[in-house]
């Protein structure tokens, strides 16, 4: 097994609605989604997140495009509107997932193929 | 849109942007919590059950979609009001940045206490150490490593019950700019995004006598 940084292995896109955080996880192949699948599961999503979601997590399989939706809920502070959060969208939510650890084995990493940007200056 | 339910998404040839599998699974899932039970007002769509077939040349076939009966009934949305926030945000420089924001807002939230203010709720973020992440980001590692951030802006809103209660307090702000720590800078110009206006500075001297001294002094406050 080996351990990768979930930015190293997938996509992510989230958004928000009241006061739920909604966030889409994206693999690239069949390894890469049963890997995810075993290893972010709500419970660790919740304890990744800490004080910023109060309320529980839950977790939707979507294997026919390679996603999981994971829920959020009491996770903006309010919802937008009401929030004193800088983020009160949750736009930052799904980086934040992909700060994560996970083991997966050792042909998923190598195949990880998300790309870190070249910072030009 | 086919008779059959099969569609193709692409877009116009010269416009920009791309259309891929990758694309189009994002834009499937954004915002619909249970992707199997997504709630129309025409439909409960499954998007588990359908299939994307990237075709090359930014075209992705959808295909195999499925649904339910619509739902017995609509979303709405009602707002109440809910208080009102104040915020202030202050950055401070290395060395120890963000020892240094943290004492600030200390001394911010101690006017409060000192000064009775009702403040419901307050939201602390370092932007430069955890500001978005918060407990994602590991900090200890960071520390671990000797990093010390170049700059940290420390931003602290809270929530009142009325606006006279939520201005108030950052009338105690001022203070940190003198007695405070030090490396206090500001974090920009910008104003809501509109244009502010610039000003140039000359210095020069004037003859004494030409000058016929007196004081006067008025006092406005917003």
């Amino acid at each position: 097994m080996a351990r990768i940084q979930l930015r190293d292995l997938c996509g992510v896109r989230c958004g928000d609605k009241g006061d739920i955080s909604d966030i889409s996880l994206f693999a690239d192949d069949l390894a890469a989604y049963e890997a995810v699948l075993s290893e972010v599961t709500p419970e660790r999503v919740k304890a990744h997140f800490g004080a910023l979601v109060a309320g529980p997590v839950e977790r939707y399989e979507a294997g026919n495009v390679l996603a999981l939706k994971f829920v959020l809920h009491q996770a903006l502070g309010g919802g937008a509107p009401r929030s004193l959060r800088s983020d009160n969208l949750g736009k930052t939510h799904g980086a934040s997932l992909l700060r994560l650890w996970i083991e997966v084995p050792e042909e998923v990493a190598s195949g990880a193929r998300r790309r870190h940007a070249p910072v030009s200056r | 849109m086919d008779e059959d339910g099969t569609a193709v998404i692409t877009k116009p040839e010269k416009a920009g942007g791309m259309v891929s599998f990758d694309t189009v699974r994002e834009q499937l899932l954004y915002e619909v919590h249970d992707p199997a039970r997504y709630l129309n007002p025409d439909v409960v769509a499954d998007f588990t059950s359908l299939t994307l077939t990237d075709l090359g040349e930014d075209r992705v076939r959808l295909s195999a979609a499925r649904g339910g009966p619509a739902p017995e009934t609509y979303k709405g949305l009602v707002c109440t009001p809910a208080g009102w926030a104040g915020e202030l945000r202050v950055a401070y420089c290395w060395p120890d940045a963000e020892a240094k924001a943290r004492a600030a807002v200390r001394y911010v939230r101690s006017r409060a206490e000192a000064t009775g203010l009702p403040v419901e709720e307050w939201c602390e973020e370092y932007f430069g150490v955890n500001a978005y992440g918060g407990p994602t980001v590991d900090l200890a590692a960071a520390d671990a490593s000797g990093w010390e951030p170049p700059e940290v802006i420390a931003r602290l809103a809270w929530r009142t019950a009325d606006p006279e209660s939520a201005g108030r307090l950052g009338r105690e702000v001022g203070v940190l700019g003198l007695s405070g720590p030090p490396g206090i800078s500001g974090t920009g110009r910008g104003r809501d995004g509109r244009p502010t206006q610039l000003l140039a500075v000359e210095p020069f001297t004037v003859e004494r006598a030409l000058v016929d001294a007196q004081v006067r002094v008025s006092v406005a406050e917003a």
